[in-house]
C-alpha cells in the first residue's frame, strides 16, 4: 500500500509513540518518547499533518502568565488507522497502549555518567 | 597552557566567560529559534513554529541544553520544513505558470483584449468551463526531430565504443547530424511552447457559452505574472 510520504524507522517510532499514548502529545514529548533530537521529529509531525494523519491545537488549559503556549498534536481516526496499518505491516504487532502516568520518564542529561558511576 | 591557567587573571576571565555564557545561553536559544522560524519562508509557519519551538525551551532542563535543542531545530527541523513549504509554494506557482487549467483568468483576460466588441468586459461574469490545448505542427516537427536526434546519437554511441563499424566520413556526419538534431529539438520544443494556442468553453452568468478557439497565452506570460507578482 503506498502512503503520502517516505517511512523511515523514526517514523515508525513516532507512530509507535502516538498509538502507544492515551493523550495527545507535543513535540518535545514526541521526541522523548522516540528518543531523537526534536530537530528531527518536527518535519515528520509536519508531513503527518498535511496527510491528515494527526489534528493539532494550541494549549488552551491553565497556560502559565507570560508562557509561550504549547501545540499538542492527536491521531486523527483516519490517522489512525493507517498507523496501526503501517506499524503491524513493517514491525509485526502493536506497541502496549501506556497510561498517562507511565509515560516516559525524563532521563538525566548524563544518564551514562549516572549508569558509569552505578556499575563501579 | 597550566601556568597560563594558573595565572589568577586568566583564570578569573575564563570563569566570567564560562559564568556569562551560560548565562546568555537561553537568550541566544531564543534568538536561534527566532531565526529558525523566520527561515522557514512562509509567514504563517513563521508564527505557528516559532511560538510553538519557543514553548519547548520551558520543557528543556539546563541553560546550554535550550541552546543545543535551538541548534538542533535549526539545523535539521528548519533546512527540511522550509522545503516542504517551499515546494507547496512552487507547486501552485508552477501550476498557475504552466497549467491551462490554472490559467484560466488569464486566459479570459486574453480573451477580452482580442474579442472585447463581443463580450461583456466584466471578467466576473464568465465562467471558464473547458480548457483544451489544441495540436499544431510544432508537435509533428517536435516528434520527428527528436526520434532523429535518437537514431543520430544512438549510431554515434554504437560507433565511438567500436560497437559497429563507420568510415570516417560517415562517423564524422552521424556526429554532426546528432548534434543538429538535438538543437533542432530543443527550438522546435520552444518554439511550440512559445505558440500553443487554446480552444476554450467559456459561459456568461446569464446563459450562453462561447468555444473560443486559438487562444494564445504565452506571448501574454510576462506582463501577467509581473501583474499577478505587483498585485
Amino acid at each position: 500500500m503506498r502512503t503520502p510520504f517516505r517511512i523511515t524507522s523514526t517514523t515508525l517510532d513516532v507512530l509507535e509513540a502516538f498509538l502507544a499514548s492515551s493523550e495527545e502529545l507535543h513535540g518535545f514529548a514526541v521526541a522523548k518518547a522516540v528518543s531523537k533530537p526534536t530537530g528531527s521529529v518536527y518535519p515528520i509531525l509536519s508531513r503527518f499533518e498535511e496527510a491528515g494523519w494527526l489534528s493539532s491545537r494550541w494549549e488552551d488549559e491553565n497556560p502559565q502568565e507570560g508562557r509561550p503556549r504549547r501545540r499538542f498534536y492527536e491521531l486523527t481516526p483516519n490517522g489512525t488507522e493507517e498507523a496501526k496499518r503501517i506499524v503491524i505491516e513493517r514491525r509485526g504487532g502493536l506497541p502496549s497502549a501506556k497510561p498517562a502516568d507511565q509515560r516516559p520518564q525524563t532521563r538525566p542529561s548524563l544518564g551514562f555518567m549516572v549508569r558509569w558511576g552505578m556499575a563501579r | 597552557m597550566n601556568e597560563m591557567l594558573s595565572n589568577p587573571v586568566v583564570s578569573l576571565l575564563v570563569g566570567l566567560l564560562l559564568a556569562e555564557g551560560t548565562e546568555i545561553a537561553p537568550w541566544m536559544a531564543r534568538r536561534v529559534l527566532h531565526t529558525a522560524a523566520r527561515r522557514l519562508g512562509s509567514p504563517e509557519a513563521t508564527t505557528r513554529y516559532e511560538e510553538e519551538w519557543l514553548a519547548l525551551l520551558e520543557e528543556r532542563p539546563g541553560k546550554l541544553l535550550k541552546l543545543i535543542l535551538a541548534i538542533n531545530i535549526l539545523l535539521f527541523a528548519t533546512p527540511r520544513l522550509r522545503r516542504s513549504y517551499r515546494a507547496k509554494g512552487q507547486a501552485i506557482s508552477k501550476k498557475r505558470k504552466l497549467g491551462p487549467v490554472f490559467q484560466a483568468d488569464a486566459l479570459l483576460q486574453r480573451i477580452r483584449e482580442d474579442h472585447a466588441f463581443l463580450l461583456d468586459p466584466d471578467l466576473g461574469s464568465w465562467e471558464v468551463l473547458r480548457i483544451r490545448r489544441e495540436r499544431s505542427k510544432h508537435d509533428i516537427l517536435a516528434l520527428v526531430s527528436m526520434s532523429m536526434f535518437f537514431v543520430a546519437s544512438n549510431a554515434y554511441f554504437l560507433a565511438a565504443h567500436d560497437f559497429i563499424h563507420l568510415v570516417p566520413w560517415a562517423f564524422w556526419a552521424v556526429s554532426v547530424a546528432a548534434g543538429m538534431t538535438g538543437a533542432m529539438s530543443i527550438l522546435i520544443l520552444m518554439l511550440g511552447f512559445r505558440t500553443r494556442t487554446y480552444t476554450i468553453l467559456i459561459q456568461h452568468t446569464s446563459g450562453p457559452r462561447i468555444d473560443v478557439t486559438r487562444v494564445s497565452l504565452y506571448k501574454y506570460t510576462w506582463p501577467y505574472l509581473l501583474k499577478m507578482a505587483f498585485t
